[in-house]
């Protein structure tokens, strides 16, 4: 586990789960069973309605009927991929028709039930689904926080930083980089400084976080 | 020209006497008489300058000429008259002796003949002219040279007659040879260019039509009051093997023969009588023909033939009855399926209240035992789930009021049509599967009093199962029994099929609703059949494996029903 010494750390916001359904009575009573469990809910008539409604920086899961009139469930879902939105999401049919799963998977559904389904097993999933977009959020603000610490380094300590992680002593990397050990010793404290790490195991696996993702996209 | 025509005309008649006098002498004189006898006609003939169109002879008057004894008084005027009449005439005229020499010939024969013009002068040799007219191109041949012009010889000394003959400037003309009593020959030339274009014209569209008829794939024929062939195209003669020109007198009815239905005769024989189209649609060989009759009417306006065009449409009517047979089928499966239908609309239906209720529960039994409830919370859930309730319960009351607002159709028909429908319906599905369909019916009518609708359902549904139970186990004889006996006041319908038949346990819950033991089955077929079966106040019973069976189907499934056979027909049956 990334350290948890994340001052610049997300949102304290809490999660939600946008519920939309057409149907009155089942979003309704949706919320009422999903409220009952703590969770915050809010509850959407159509696609549209939720778009029009959405924030990209508020977490939470999505679980949205598959057939609805106008925006379909799986339009719904292309929609916020193509905002680089990859939230957590719950899509319900009445007709579960395989076709129409695969392309739910595909567009990145988490879940795909099958209407009539068992209360205590979509609650179940949506704390799931809750559970993995907020492990997301953190993961990804710590690493734009390391990001943005790493910014901060010269190339010289860049330099020196990327040696220690690969697991270089002092004096390999004086060697190798034709200076003094006394002088590499400088800029590892200031590398240390500003990664605001203790030591060269927390440097490593701060820096190890952010290797994972090798520059993919991480902001929104 | 006034001038040339008095001067002709007084020297015509010396022309005529001069022939006569050659003639004679030509008969009764050797050759050489006969030679000095010419020129001397010769000498005369060029001063008479009787063709007087002729540049030649204009431009040759002998001198003379002058010297030539006038015609009497009488004389003259008669030659006038013939000169008048023979240059008057639209046909060339030509005169020749018993030798073949010209005697004389008007202004129109020399036009036909311009290339030899100059030499039709009297004396002139007939072959001679001929042979030059011919080395000159002046005639259109159709065979070689030599051989024509021999014909051609024969045709003016023997034969006499009339040829024709095509002229190199695009003319027809009409060659006719008359034989005079001194045996000489007159040629009259008639112009018939456009007679033979016309004909030409004629022809050709004659071959365009017959081309077009013969294009045609539907028979065309004509025929007379009895039926006899006048004319076929290639198509119709096709149609029964034969060559149009095999088929020409004989009979068009016989050759349908012996297809039955074909009532060609009639259709003949009326469309004369009224003088009017008849229309007919037969089968013969397994084809179905569309035979349309109509009047051929001769110059007075009688009918006389008749024009019988036949079109195959075979696969047209194939294409019809296979999309009726196709709307029936749906139709009826269309009826059967409602309950189906009904079944599942109903399901969507409830799902949704349904599920509401299941959420309000359990969101209320999570809120109490977490301890996190309000009495406002569990009230409007409480609510919710009531309102809920009542629209599951709507729907449902819907249902069975539409089920019976559903009319009850009974009347009494005979099972034999029913049965026989229903085969009809699912002959194609059976073929489809190679299993054959006995029906063995009581030899008398059955009259049941029953919804033909519903019996047929039920009927279909046995027959399906069999069907289904059959292509499932794949048993060497493919067969399906349906047999109907009279069992006192009942009639007992059973189906037997060589499938793998049912165990006791299957039997007994075979008509149960949403048994099945088919996988894509929804278990309603048979229920349905045993509640309509029940409403008709008949029973409905699978036999199993270890039930008696006929010895063939020793193994199958059987499945029987009764239907209480009609009180009010009772004596009938």
């Amino acid at each position: 586990m990334p350290p948890h010494d994340t001052t610049a750390s997300v949102t304290e916001a809490p999660s939600t789960v946008f519920v939309i359904d057409d149907h009155g009575g089942i979003r309704k009573s949706l919320r009422y069973l999903m409220e009952s469990t703590g969770l915050d809910v809010e509850v959407f008539e159509c696609a549209e309605d939720f778009l029009g409604a959405y924030q990209p920086t508020r977490p939470g899961c999505v679980v949205s009927d598959v057939y609805m009139p106008g925006m379909t469930g799986v339009e719904l879902l292309e929609k916020l991929a193509g905002k680089g939105d990859f939230r957590p999401a719950i899509l319900i049919s009445g007709q579960g028709d395989i076709p129409t799963a695969v392309q739910a998977m595909k567009v990145g559904a988490v879940d795909f039930l099958e209407k009539p389904f068992e209360d205590d097993e979509l609650l179940e999933r949506v704390q799931q689904c809750v559970r993995m977009d907020t492990e997301w959020r953190t993961w990804r603000a710590e690493a734009i926080d390391i990001l943005e610490r790493m910014d901060t380094l010269s190339p010289r300590e860049r330099e020196v930083m990327d040696l220690v992680v690969d697991g270089n002593s002092t004096k390999e990397i004086a060697r190798l980089l034709e200076i003094s050990p006394k002088t590499v010793e400088i800029h590892r404290g200031h590398v240390m400084r500003k990664m605001r790490v203790r030591s060269s195991l927390e440097l490593v696996k701060t820096v190890l976080v952010c290797r994972k993702v090798k520059g993919s996209a991480l902001k929104p | 020209m006034k001038r040339t025509v008095r001067t002709r005309g007084g020297r015509y008649a010396a022309a005529l006497a001069l022939g006569r006098a050659a003639t004679s002498a030509a008969r009764g004189s050797p050759r050489v008489e006969r030679d000095a006898e010419f020129a001397r006609l010769k000498r005369l003939n060029s001063l008479v300058r009787w063709v007087s169109s002729s540049p030649a002879s204009n431009r040759k008057p002998a001198p003379s000429a002058r010297s030539a004894p006038a015609p009497a008084a009488d004389g003259s005027a008669i030659e006038r008259q013939l000169t008048n009449a023979i240059e008057s005439i639209t046909e060339g005229f030509a005169l020749w002796d018993a030798d073949d020499r010209l005697i004389l010939c008007n202004a129109k024969f020399r036009a036909f003949y311009p290339a030899v013009a100059s030499l039709l002068h009297p004396g002139a040799s007939y072959e001679q002219v001929l042979r030059d007219a011919l080395s000159k191109g002046a005639y259109c041949v159709d065979s070689p040279a030599e051989d024509w012009l021999q014909r051609r010889l024969h045709a003016h000394r023997v034969r006499g007659g009339t040829c024709e003959e095509r002229l190199s400037d695009g003319r027809w003309l009409l060659a006719t040879e008359h034989p005079t009593s001194d045996g000489g020959r007159v040629c009259i030339r008639t112009d018939i260019t456009q007679r033979k274009q016309a004909e030409q014209a004629v022809r050709r569209s004659r071959a365009t039509l017959q081309s077009m008829i013969d294009a045609v794939d539907d028979m065309i024929a004509m025929v007379n009051a009895n039926g006899v062939i006048l004319a076929i195209n290639r198509a119709g003669a096709q149609g029964f093997g034969r060559q149009p020109r095999d088929l020409v007198g004989r009979s068009l009815p016989e050759q349908f023969d012996p297809g039955p239905g074909v009532p060609l005769q009639d259709m003949v024989a009326g469309v004369l009588a009224e003088a009017k189209g008849m229309h007919a649609d037969v089968v013969w060989r397994d084809r179905c023909l569309h035979l349309s009759a109509h009047p051929v009417m001769d110059g007075s306006g009688a009918p006389t033939a008749v024009s019988i065009f036949s079109r195959d449409i075979t696969e047209r009517v194939r294409g019809e009855e296979e999309a009726r047979d196709h709307q029936n089928q749906l139709t009826r499966y269309m009826r059967i399926a409602t309950m189906g239908e009904m079944t599942a609309a109903l399901a969507h239906e409830l799902n949704q209240p349904i599920a509401a209720i299941v959420n309000y529960c359990n969101g209320s039994l999570r809120r109490l035992a977490a301890d996190r409830w309000t009495v406002e919370d569990l009230e409007d859930a409480i609510n919710e789930t009531y309102a809920e309730a009542k629209r599951a319960r709507d729907i449902i009351q819907n249902v069975s009021r539409f089920v019976r607002k559903a009319p009850q159709h009974r009347a009494t028909s005979d099972i034999a049509s029913v049965v026989g429908s229903v085969a009809n319906l699912i002959r194609k599905d059976l073929q489809r599967h190679g299993i054959e369909l006995v029906i063995d019916l009581p030899s008398v009518a059955v009259p049941v009093n029953v919804n033909a609708v519903e019996i047929e359902q039920t009927l279909l549904n046995l027959l399906r199962n069999s069907m289904e139970a059959i292509t499932e186990a794949l048993p060497p004889t493919r067969k399906i029994v349906l047999r109907a006996t009279v069992q006192e006041r009942e009639l007992e319908i059973g189906v037997h099929d060589t499938g793998t038949g049912l165990s006791p346990d299957t039997a007994a819950q075979i008509f149960d609703p949403f048994f099945t033991t088919k996988r894509e089955g929804m278990g309603m077929g048979l229920a349905i059949c045993r509640t309509i079966v029940e409403d008709h106040g008949g029973r409905i019973w699978a036999e199993s494996r270890d039930s008696q069976s006929p010895p063939q189907f020793a193994g199958g499934g059987a499945l029987h029903f009764t239907l209480p056979i009609s009180e009010t027909n009772n004596a009938a049956a």
